[in-house]
This record gives C-alpha cells, structure tokens and sequence, in this order.
C-alpha cells in the first residue's frame, strides 16, 4: 500500500478516534473533563443562572486579619502571580474531597493548595466553603445568596 | 477507503473539475503546506523558549504529576523541570532547523508533551496548549524526506498534504465538539427549565462566570453583560461558527473566511471574556489563511454554496427553481 493511503487511513482513525475519546473523558469524568492529553472540549457548555459552586475565603495572610475576608479570585494582590484557572479548580477538587470525605484527595489537594497557590505570604488561615449565587447578580453587586463552611484550614508556612 | 470516501462526499460538495493542470496545483498546494510546517517548527521554538519561565513556578512546590511526568519524582521535580525544558528547547531548536527529520519532529513533540504534562501537573490540564500538542503529533507523520525529493515525487507531496488535512481536520473537530457540547448542555438545561446557551442572556452570564473566576475585568466584557440582547446574536453566531467547523475541513472554497472567522472570535473571547488562546490563534491563522486546498481566489459564489446549513438552502431552493 502506498505511503499516502495509509496516512489517509490513520487520518480517519486518528479523528474518529479522538471523537469518541472525547465523548467517553466527559461521560467517565464529569468534573474532570480530561485525561491527559485528551480533553472533551466541553468548555462553557452550560449557562446556569443559578451557580453553586466551592469557594477559598481567607480569613487571615502573614497574621494579618483580613476585614472582611475575601474570596481567593478577589485577593489577587496578595497571590498576583497565581493561575485563577488553576487555583479555582483546585479549590472544586478539594470542596468535593471534603464533602465526600475522601482524606486521600484531600491531602492531596490541600497540599497542591497550599504548596504551590497559596505560599509565599506565611501563614494563611482559610475556610473552604459551599456557595450559592446568581452569577449576573454577583458580578453586578457582590451578592451572594448563601456560604456554608465546608472546612477550617491553615497553611504552616512561616511568615516571610 | 469505500467508507471513507462515503463520508467525505456527504460532507464535502460536487467537486469541480480542478482545470487543466491538476498536478501543477498538488505541487502548488504541497509548497504552501510545507511552508505551513516550516512556520509552525518556527513558532513551536518560540513557544518552547517562552516556556522556560516555567521553571521558576516548579521550585519549591509540590505539583500532582501528571502520568507523563510521573516519573520525576524519583529524580527530583526541580532538576528535572530544568532538564525537561533544556530538553525541549533543543529538540524545538533542531526541528526549526530540520524540520524534514522525523526524528527531530518526534522529540520536539515529546520534548513539548512533557513540558506540558508538568505545567498541567497543578490541579488543572493547561488545555490551551491541547491544539498545538496534537498538530505536532501530526506533523511527526510527514514523510521523513528531504524537500527536494518530496517535491519531485507526486506521492510524496500528496502525503504532505494528507497530514496537513490531518492536522487542519482535527483543529477544526476540537471547535465542533466545544460547539456539540453547548448543543447538549442546552438540550439538558432547556428539558429542565433552566436558562441554556440559547437564551438571550447566555453571553453575558458566561463572560460574568469567566470574569468573577478571574477576579478580573475586560475590555467589552462589562459592556455585552449591561446590554445582553447586543451580544446575543454574537454568540449564536459562535456556537455556529464552533458547531460545523468540522464540516469546513471538507469545503476548501470556505477554509480561508472560516479561519477568519475563528480568529475574530478568538479575539472577541479575549476582549470580552479575557482569556487567551493565544496558540490556538496562531494555529488557526497558520493553517488557514493560506490553506493549501483553498482556491487561489475568492469566489463568493463557490463560497456562498459552501457555507454549512445555509448554503444547502441556497443550494435546494436553486435547483428547486431550475
């Protein structure tokens, strides 16, 4: 067979191949939406009025309180280099382990937290909590329609 | 090959004849496309050498190896960071020089993989970088020849053009699936009685979602969100432009303007939602501004017939009233 006509054969498989990946990443991991190089490319698939989702509130940085805590995507001056995408999902990996008190996953993602989003400010006194929002009313006004916390955590990292 | 050849004509048009010199536009098309893959080695070196910066978030931190890069935690995440990324960057640096050679194709992909298994070993896959790590895995089958013998040989060429096909095809399935997925997540949210893509304040509640996620603001983003019917017909035209971009890589009269069009949404997503693509952006430019299977001149009739959806319409009401 020519060189050419195989190529043409890998071509269908190659694509037809990462279509049914794709799907099957995204029916087997619902949260995680991939498997490493393979993604489902669900990206904003859903336009949920309502949200419900996990949030970092810091209570405390370096032994300062902070008044009135703040949400992690709005204490960006204190972690400006941090990777929002990165540290928010680690944040809905960890509220998820908490809530179905998986201690293995919550080790783990609490160290990948606080080793490498939350470090370089000493100590952090945080709270994972549960949230409920309107999205438009929240980013309108702030408003969020009810936090519960999910846990109490601090970092042991010494004051820089 | 009988199925194959099936499928491509369901989703392709009634080819034309090409005219009177077919083999002179293969050898046309084969250079564009090796020009194609010259700038993309070209880019990737550039990428790799950005990348370097990498490093510096790996020291000291404590990352969730991902299966490719596990085992750096037997030699030591710092040190091998460092080597992974002198790695790349030598292997990105031979391919931009050679990039005929498979084998130096092979290891600045590898060289590529790896680096961005360990930046996507923080809790998150960097998926931005998904379309750049698979156009590469394409590339790596290009005939391992020097150009000179591609060109003289027409099976050779025709290989060339069958991988860059390849590598178009499979950048444009990555946007039909995104699409796809808006089509089922609003099929499910409107069964449920929720607000779905195809509501009129769908646009403004995604860039809101982006922008609290962020802890940040746009261009346009608080704009589209204050005046939420204004950008609604924007973002069906997205979900279209996502949804049959597949379709695109089957009709050459229209590869050039849907590359276009992609480009324009990236950079309304960046203006509005602020995030950037910028890989995917370059690659959509690379391999479709001077697609090698486009016409060498817009025909905005061949153009008009070719649009998906919209041109079959055309295409039934004409033959209708012929």
């Amino acid at each position: 067979m020519q060189a050419y006509r195989r190529l043409k054969i890998l071509a269908a498989v190659v694509l037809c191949g990462y279509a049914v990946a794709a799907v099957a990443v995204k029916a087997a991991f619902r949260h995680e939406r991939e498997v490493f190089p393979l993604f489902s490319w669900s990206l904003y698939s859903t336009a949920p009025r309502e949200e419900a989702d996990y949030g970092l509130r810091i209570m405390e940085v370096g032994g300062g309180a902070l008044n009135p805590p703040l949400f992690v995507e709005d204490a960006k001056t204190f972690f400006p280099y941090v990777k929002q995408a990165q540290l928010i999902a680690s944040v809905q990996f960890l509220g998820r382990a908490l809530d179905s008190g998986n201690t293995e996953a919550v080790k783990r993602y609490r160290h990948l937290l606080e080793r490498h989003h939350l470090r370089g400010r000493g100590a952090v006194h945080y709270e994972i909590v549960r949230r409920r929002y309107n999205t438009l009313a929240r980013w309108s006004s702030g408003e969020i329609k009810s936090v519960s916390t999910v846990a109490t955590l601090s970092t042991d990292e010494a004051a820089p | 090959m009988k199925l194959l050849r099936q499928v491509r004509r369901f989703l392709a048009l009634p080819s034309k004849p090409v005219g009177d010199a077919p083999f002179r536009r293969q050898t046309e098309a084969w250079r564009e496309a090796w020009a194609i893959v010259r700038a993309y080695y070209l880019i990737h070196l550039l990428f790799a050498a950005q990348a370097l910066s990498w490093i510096d978030r790996v020291r000291g931190s404590a990352p969730l190896l991902l299966w490719p890069v596990g085992w750096m935690s037997l030699a030591g995440i710092e040190t091998s960071a460092i080597a992974v990324h002198i790695f790349a960057i030598a292997a990105a640096l031979f391919a931009a020089l050679w990039p005929h050679v498979r084998v130096l194709r092979a290891l600045s992909w590898l060289g590529f993989f790896e680096m961005l298994a360990l930046r996507s070993s923080f809790g998150y896959v960097s998926h931005g970088w998904h379309a750049w790590l698979w156009v590469g895995l394409c590339f790596v089958f290009l005939p391992n020849r020097d150009p000179v013998e591609i060109e003289s040989r027409r099976c050779h060429r025709q290989s060339v053009l069958i991988v860059v096909w390849l590598a178009q095809a499979l950048l444009l399935l990555f946007y039909s699936l995104t699409g796809g997925w808006k089509l089922v997540g609003a099929a499910v949210q409107a069964a449920q009685g929720e607000s779905h893509s195809f509501s009129p304040d769908a646009l403004a509640i995604q860039i809101a979602r982006s922008l609290l996620m962020q802890g940040s603001t746009s261009t346009f983003g608080a704009f589209f969100i204050e005046h939420q019917l204004l950008g609604w017909p924007f973002y069906l035209l997205a979900i279209y432009i996502e949804l049959f971009a597949f379709v695109v890589a089957f009709r050459p009269a229209i590869q050039r303007f849907w590359g276009i069009c992609l480009s324009v949404f990236h950079i309304f997503i960046f203006l509005t939602f602020h995030l950037d693509f910028l890989s995917q952006f370059v690659l959509v430019a690379l391999l479709f501004f001077r697609s090698p299977f486009a016409p060498q001149h817009w025909n905005w009739r061949d153009m008009l017939r070719a649009v998906p959806l919209f041109g079959a319409i055309r295409r039934r009401r004409g033959s209708a009233m012929a």
